[in-house]
């Protein structure tokens, strides 16, 4: 019994390898190189009515948070890059992550989790940081990931006010059809510890 | 001696010596009589010899006278001798003495004297007249032949002659008479004494005889009662230390042996009724056993031919067996060398198998290098991803001047987002090959310790086939040794069976036997009983 169930296992890997040989070295990958031809050539044959319609909109820079899907305006982004490090401040509230040094300047990174009430990261997690215009200084901010810019219809945006679904929607500033929720980044900037912090910026030059 | 003594003495002597005894008796009586017998007879021949020398005096005288006469006629004689044994013979006869009995032989006999004085006195007249005769004659021979007297003288000496002769004659019958009167007187005395030893020896032996035939009687009578039967019977008085004495000694001995014996018997007749009796229900019970045996012996005769039968199936199925166990073994030794191929084959594989194997290993650490080359490239697609978002952020800063920009850093971010994506998928296919690379190490692993096992099993298996083949040949030579030990089982069943007829034959031959025993100690026990009632009559 056994030997014979081997002995057609050997055969058809015999078989399989055979295939192996005749098909050549470059032809290996032949199928996989088709698919992805065609998915570029998909992209490609893209409709231009897609920039049209993003250029009605307003521009937002889509991310991720815990599994969730958020969006902030382009407007007010100043610059995205790795969080590769950070330096927790004490004495602060729990949704300051910490400071950064970027270039030389230290900016304060807001953790979106604790502010939201998400489930924190784990350690090994690869984040991004997202710095947001504030005035003359920038605010970075702790997403897990980044998605694309697209384009939103600010008329399309369901008020979280009146829909009511339980979020926090201090920071809300409105629900794109795709449960895309879009970022308030006033409502943001106005936590109390960067005003604080803006406090003494503003009074230091 | 008294009479006490006597007794005694004579009833301790044997009966042997007091026959003795009684026959040297009656020889001594008999000599007796014989030599008076003879002393009878000497003095009758004495006598006769007398009267025949008296005879021949009157014989003599009358030679005398003739020869006296012849001289006076002339012729010359010898007168005288004759005269001198006239004389010396007349002497002898009246005192005794020798004289000269034959003329012509000169023998000698000697005369007693004379037997009665009457005798005596008549011979002394005869040698008176002898004397005058003589005196005669020689006054008859001195006259001359021519004297006248002479006639005269011759007449007167023949007168004395005559006288002379007369007194011979008559001393003659004198002595005949004497001795006719001495014979008669002895016959008398001998008449006398025969009767009366005769009478004695009658005396004699009526005694003896009582003595001797009384205890016999007594014996006799005893032992009749003996042969009746009759033990009870008081031993007999023992009367004398003689050959009767010691048949009456004997013959108690006898009677108290013999109702010793009596009982004995009875006791023994008793047991021997007893144990015939034993023997007669042995031997009903043996008879019983016997057909119990034939039985069973017929039972093991069939059994034993059913086993003989089987045996000689157990024969051709040991055979058939044996040759099976034959082609096995040749079959085990082909497989021994089939698994030898199987071992090295298992080697070759195994070889093969290793280098596979470092094959493998030598692509998973391509693969593994073409991983990290794909994720280098994932990172250059990230940073050009977020420098592609820097620049919309940027050309959205810019506004209006910054709108070509933003369509240029929105195409620098889409080809980002593929390469990305070629890259995902590369690590995909990569995750997958290396998944698969890494099933067909631990797969070649695994057929290594497979090959390994196969190898071992091989080993193994040549070990058990090897062993198998042994143990096959083994099997062979022992089945070859079933069928020699069945065949000879086969042909010891036939001496069983064989035995086995034997022995029916002789249980049928002791079944008889034990027949004839049944009868014989039937009769045996009936014996018994008849040997019983016949003791019966003794009475103890």
């Amino acid at each position: 019994m056994t030997t014979s169930r081997d002995e057609l296992a050997s055969a058809s890997l015999r078989r399989r390898l055979q295939a192996r040989i005749e098909w050549g070295g470059n032809d290996r990958d032949s199928n996989l190189n088709t698919a992805l031809l065609k998915a570029r050539a998909l992209r490609l044959a893209r409709p231009r009515d897609v920039a049209a319609e993003r250029e009605s909109g307003i521009q937002v820079l889509s991310f991720r948070i815990a599994a969730e899907r958020y969006a902030l305006a382009l407007s007010c982004l100043s610059e995205v890059m790795p969080l590769t490090a950070w330096t927790p401040v004490p004495g602060q509230p729990q949704y300051l992550l910490g400071i950064t040094n970027l270039w030389g300047e230290i900016r304060p990174v807001l953790d979106l989790h604790s502010l939201f009430g998400l489930e924190p990261p784990g350690a090994s997690t690869r984040c991004w940081v997202i710095f947001v215009k504030h005035g003359r200084s920038e605010v970075g901010l702790r997403v897990e990931g980044l998605d694309s810019i697209r384009a939103i219809d600010p008329a399309g945006l369901t008020d979280p006010h009146i829909s009511g679904n339980g979020l926090p929607q201090r920071f809300i500033r409105g629900i794109g059809a795709d449960t895309l929720i879009l970022l308030d980044i006033p409502q943001i900037l106005a936590l109390d510890v960067l005003r604080d912090s803006r406090a003494d910026a503003t009074s230091a030059p | 001696m008294t009479n006490a003594a006597q007794h005694s003495l004579w009833k301790t002597l044997k009966l042997r010596r007091k026959f003795a005894v009684i026959s040297v008796l009656a020889t001594a009586i008999l000599a007796g009589l014989i030599a008076f017998n003879v002393t009878v007879l000497r003095s009758q021949s004495q006598y006769s010899l007398i009267t025949d020398m008296a005879g021949r005096q009157r014989m003599l005288s009358q030679k005398f006278a003739k020869e006296i006469l012849l001289v006076g006629a002339g012729v010359t004689m010898d007168a005288q001798s004759t005269l001198k044994l006239l004389r010396d013979s007349l002497g002898a006869l009246m005192d005794g003495g020798e004289i000269i009995a034959n003329l012509d032989t000169g023998a000698k006999v000697t005369l007693p004297p004379a037997l009665s004085v009457e005798i005596r006195n008549r011979l002394a007249e005869q040698a008176i007249a002898l004397r005058q005769y003589e005196a005669a004659a020689n006054a008859y021979l001195g006259l001359p032949a021519s004297d006248p007297r002479r006639p005269e003288k011759l007449k007167e000496l023949l007168t004395t002659q005559v006288q002379m002769n007369d007194l011979a004659d008559s001393a003659v019958k004198m002595m005949g008479l004497y001795a006719a009167s001495n014979i008669s007187s002895m016959i008398l005395l001998q008449v006398v004494v025969g009767v009366l030893f005769a009478l004695i020896g009658m005396l004699i032996s009526r005694a003896v005889g009582h003595q001797i035939a009384e205890p016999l009687e007594a014996c006799s009578e005893a032992a009749r009662r003996v042969a009746g039967g009759d033990l009870r019977i008081e031993p007999l008085q023992v009367s004398s230390s003689d050959e009767i004495g010691v048949l009456q000694v004997s013959f108690n001995e006898m009677l108290s042996s013999q109702r010793d014996v009596a009982v004995q018997t009875r006791t023994v007749c008793d047991a021997l009724t007893a144990a015939s009796a034993a023997i007669l229900s042995s031997a009903q019970e043996q008879a019983a056993g016997t057909k119990q045996q034939a039985a069973a012996v017929q039972e093991i005769t069939t059994t034993v031919e059913e086993i003989s039968l089987s045996g000689k199936q157990v024969a051709e199925r040991s055979r058939q067996v044996a040759g099976t166990a034959e082609a096995v073994a040749t079959s085990g030794n082909a497989g021994l060398q089939a698994v030898r191929d199987a071992s090295v084959g298992m080697e070759a594989i195994r070889e093969q198998t290793e280098t596979v194997a470092e094959n493998i290993i030598t692509l998973s650490e391509r693969t593994q290098a073409v991983g990290e080359i794909i994720a280098t490239v994932n990172e250059i697609a990230e940073q050009s991803n977020l420098v592609a978002l820097n620049a919309a952020i940027e050309a959205a800063d810019a506004r209006e001047q910054g709108r070509r920009f933003s369509v240029v850093a929105n195409e620098i971010k889409n080809l980002a987002d593929q390469a990305k994506e070629a890259t995902s998928q590369v690590r995909g296919i990569l995750e997958q090959t290396q998944k698969g690379i890494n099933t067909s190490v631990m797969l070649t692993e695994e057929a290594l310790k497979r090959v390994e096992t196969g190898r071992e099993r091989t080993t193994v298996s040549e070990h058990v086939i090897r062993q198998m083949s042994d143990n096959i040949q083994e099997s062979v030579h022992a089945f070859q040794q079933i069928v020699g030990a069945t065949n000879q089982q086969q042909i010891g069943l036939e001496q069983v069976t064989q035995a086995l007829h034997e022995i029916r034959q002789a249980s049928q031959q002791t079944a008889i036997t034990t027949a004839q025993l049944e009868r014989a100690s039937l009769d045996l026990n009936q014996l018994g009983q008849k040997l019983a009632s016949t003791l019966e009559r003794f009475r103890l």
